[in-house]
């Protein structure tokens, strides 16, 4: 804008010169005062409503949805093979009155799916969330190997406990769970391979980090270890170890 | 290792989580072990130490009957759940030792145990070959490698039944005894697994042939060399893109021992062991007419040895069937074929061996067994399914990763 | 580690920028050392364990602190050269291409953690014991964690570090590498 005045101080006769510096100048603090008007927009992003993992107070009535992937690797003593498999995975949460939800979550590797759900009640104090359940799942897999068609099913329990901080625009969690197998059959063709009845399976921890990644959508990795007898996955397997393992899974999820 | 390296290891472990479980140590008896005072059973009083027990103490754990049975090696106990006692046996005056460990085929729990027969409690009987109706083991068995310190009492019941005594069934033990994740002190498909693989109440034995680039046959479950059955080294991928002496000087299996030529086991099975099925599971259709002079080498040696042994090749896919049909003269190649009964006919198999999952099939193995064949069903680990298919069933052997459940419920029968 | 992590993370939002980032894609190359961590149980010693290697990582750079992102590369694990074994001359060289999924995330001001996982394809050559022998085998279970620093000279050229470990499942290789990394702003 100077540089522009300047270039402007060209040879002009007399008054006429004047006056227009003086219009130059008045349109450049004008510009300069009308900018200063316009302030940077503020960020007023708040993780808390945008989170899922993270305990807060959900929107009463409210839904939330995301869909991810859960990278797990499988005990090698199973497989016979280092391996790492993908898990489908879609989460929803339904916000209800006097600190409830409703959570539900869908896992899948299409010859095995596990859907559960179940009741969360969750507390927010300042920074510090924690939030706790109990779900009910039910296990299904179908998988015709060397022409048989083998199969499973399986109802499963996981009391839940979550733990919270937030900052402004990140979360963490930290979650434990203990895994409970109701009932797991496992067949192949018509003979039923295993059967057995309520068994501690073991539990898992997990770490989430949420975030937002474009726009205000969030974004959440996860680590979380399984140390299971039983790991639904991999039912195909037809284990018959009484052996825990640890599981390792990686999990990425997208709010929607 | 570096320092540095620890520091740099150590932040793996979160993400990788270390599923390599690391290998069970067999607890030994070490230095202390009285056996190497005793001098050894006389053969004639071994057969009457076998047969039904009682356990009348800590039958939480082991049940309430256990099975003793001699083998080549030694002598083993085992139980209905999986458990079961390695042992090794021996005499002085007229006190019978037997000491060893026992071990949990579906978990990892083991320890050692000690037990004896008192002169007056069976001893002086069995020692001077007569039969001992009222022979007690008394003794203690631990966890890991402590001493053993929890008691463990077993009352003879009975003698294996006529049934068992007269029967020629087949233990056949998968990978010459059990998988690698059966954390077994031994490798499977390995010499020391043919040597070990007894005294886990086996008679015969399932490994699994493929041949080098340069057509060597040796046994190898995998089709890639891979820290779950190898130590880790220089070479990697296919196993069968690398030369006999490659695999000879740069691998070893996961304890050590050296990746074995078929050859080397067949010999060694006709040889050292009393082992009588060797159930070859072919890995590729291309090892065929390499195996085929190897086992008529290996049965010729075993007739003019007197051994009673068959080694069967096995056909497990339509490739290796057409592979063998194939070869001149094929029907007379000993075989074991897994497909359909009409193809068991068409090659003029000597057993068929169907999938367990396809049930008893008493029908067809009755078929096989009016036409002179034999039956054997893999692979089959549950010990409700064993019991099963031996109360149900009329196959001729069982090819299982837990030979001892199976040997628990063949000489428990009546 | 979560605690040092959690104490970075807060420190730098309380000096994180109001003003948005604008959303882009960058594509990184990076060259420099490598080093295997020895845990051959056969033949490891008189192993070459240290090598240069390459990488490429095509990032999607929102506007916040996280990115995605694909890397490959070429690394040679390690040479064995010499007698290998008591009776066996020869010659060992293990290679490896990762493909890995990343996730990256912007701790403080040009400075990120990073987490992948993916496919990996590795090379082994052997001359010895008999013939040449090269096989190839695809693992399928990889991890890699990495912290840079990268520097914006301007609006689409970025310089910096970076430091990655990898661990490959299928022949349980471990290795890291320090590279100097130049990244275009597309």
């Amino acid at each position: 804008m100077i540089s522009a005045f300047c270039c402007f101080t060209v040879y002009i006769p007399g008054k006429f010169f004047m006056k227009f510096r003086l219009t130059l100048f008045h349109l450049l603090i004008f510009s300069m005062l009308a900018s200063a008007q316009k302030p940077a927009p503020k960020d007023t992003f708040d993780i808390t409503s945008h989170a899922m993992q993270f305990p807060h107070h959900y929107k009463k009535w409210g839904f939330q949805v995301s869909a991810g992937l859960s990278m797990v690797k499988p005990p090698e003593d199973l497989l016979e093979s280092a391996i790492q498999a993908p898990l489908a995975n879609v989460h929803l949460t339904f916000g209800l009155p006097w600190h409830l939800l409703l959570e539900s979550d869908l896992t899948t590797i299409i010859v095995s799916n596990q859907l559960r759900a179940g009741p969360r009640i969750s507390f927010l104090v300042r920074n510090f969330g924690i939030k706790g359940g109990w779900d009910i799942a039910y296990v299904y897999g179908q998988l015709k190997q060397s022409g048989f068609n083998n199969s499973t099913q399986a109802w499963m329990h996981y009391p839940n406990i979550s733990f919270g901080y937030k900052l402004k625009k990140m979360a963490f969690t930290l979650k434990g769970e203990l895994a409970i197998v109701g009932k797991v059959s496992t067949k192949s063709g018509e003979i039923e391979v295993s059967r057995s009845k309520t068994f501690l399976n073991g539990g898992t921890l997990s770490f989430y980090v949420e975030q937002r990644i474009h726009h205000n959508k969030v974004f959440i990795i996860g680590l979380k270890d399984n140390y299971v007898k039983f790991y639904w996955p991999t039912w195909m397997l037809f284990s018959t170890f009484n052996r825990f393992y640890h599981i390792p899974e990686l999990y990425i999820s997208w709010i929607l | 290792m570096k320092v540095r390296n620890f520091y740099v290891i150590g932040l793996l472990l979160l993400i990788i989580g270390c599923n390599k479980e690391s290998l069970i140590p067999v607890p030994t008896s070490g230095i202390n072990s009285f056996l190497k005072e005793t001098r050894p059973i006389p053969e004639s009083s071994k057969p009457l130490m076998e047969g039904i027990y009682l356990v009348t103490t800590n039958t939480t754990i082991f049940g309430d009957t256990m099975v003793v049975k001699w083998n080549h090696s030694g002598i083993l106990f085992t139980c209905k759940n999986g458990k079961h006692f390695i042992m090794n046996s021996g005499y002085l005056d007229s006190v019978i030792f037997i000491q060893g460990y026992w071990r949990d085929g579906y978990s990892d729990a083991t320890g050692l145990c000690n037990m004896y027969i008192s002169g007056s409690e069976g001893g002086n009987d069995l020692l001077e070959g007569k039969p001992a109706p009222h022979i007690i083991l008394r003794g203690a068995y631990g966890t890991d490698n402590a001493a053993p310190n929890q008691s463990l009492t077993l009352q003879y019941l009975r003698p294996f039944s006529n049934k068992v005594k007269e029967s020629n069934f087949y233990i056949l033990g998968h990978r010459a005894g059990g998988r690698n994740s059966d954390r077994l002190p031994v490798s499977e498909n390995s010499i020391a697994m043919v040597r070990f693989t007894e005294r886990l109440g086996t008679t015969g034995i399932e490994v699994d042939p493929r041949i080098s680039s340069d057509g060597v046959a040796f046994i190898y479950h995998d089709p890639d060399i891979n820290t779950r059955l190898t130590q880790k080294g220089l070479l990697a991928g296919d196993v069968s893109a690398y030369t006999w002496l490659q695999l000879s000087s740069f691998v070893k299996l996961i304890h050590g021992e050296r990746i074995p030529s078929l050859e080397e086991v067949l010999t060694f099975a006709i040889d050292s062991t009393e082992l009588r099925f060797v159930y070859m599971d072919m890995k590729s259709a291309d090892a065929v007419p390499v195996v085929i002079p190897i086992q008529q080498r290996a049965i010729q040696h075993a007739k003019d040895k007197g051994r009673d042994i068959i080694i069967m090749m096995g056909i497990p896919d339509i490739d290796v069937l057409n592979a063998l049909m194939a070869y001149p003269d094929y029907q007379n190649v000993p075989s074991l074929c897994e497909l359909t009964v009409d193809d068991v006919r068409k090659v003029n198999a000597k057993v068929w061996a169907p999938r367990w999952t396809l049930g008893v099939q008493n029908d067809l193995v009755q078929q096989m067994h009016n036409e002179g064949r034999l039956a054997v069903c893999w692979t089959i680990d549950s010990p409700n399914w064993i019991r099963s298919y031996l109360d149900q069933g009329i196959f001729d052997g069982l090819v299982t990763n837990f030979p001892y459940v199976v040997a628990y419920h063949h000489y428990i029968q009546e | 580690m979560v605690l040092v992590f959690l104490s970075v993370v807060v420190y730098s939002q309380k000096n994180d920028s109001v003003t948005v980032r604008l959303n882009h894609y960058t594509v990184t190359v990076g060259a420099g050392w490598t080093h295997y961590i020895n845990n051959l149980q056969v033949g490891g010693e008189n192993l070459q364990k240290d090598f240069a290697g390459v990488s490429v990582k095509f990032f999607w750079e929102p506007e916040h602190r996280l990115s995605l992102g694909l890397e490959s590369g070429y690394y040679k694990l390690f040479r064995a050269k010499g007698q290998l074994t008591d009776n066996t001359l020869g010659q060992v060289d293990r290679s490896i291409i990762p493909i890995l999924f990343l996730i990256r995330m912007r701790i403080i001001e040009n400075m990120h953690l990073g987490i992948g996982t993916g496919i990996a394809l590795i090379t082994n050559k052997i001359a010895g014991g008999g013939q040449k022998v090269v096989t190839e085998t695809l693992s399928l279970s990889n991890f890699e964690l990495s912290g840079a620093y990268i520097y914006p000279l301007n609006k689409h050229l970025l310089l910096g570090g970076e430091v990655k470990l990898f661990h490959f499942g299928n022949t349980e290789d471990t290795m890291y590498s320090i590279q100097a990394t130049c990244a275009v702003r597309l």
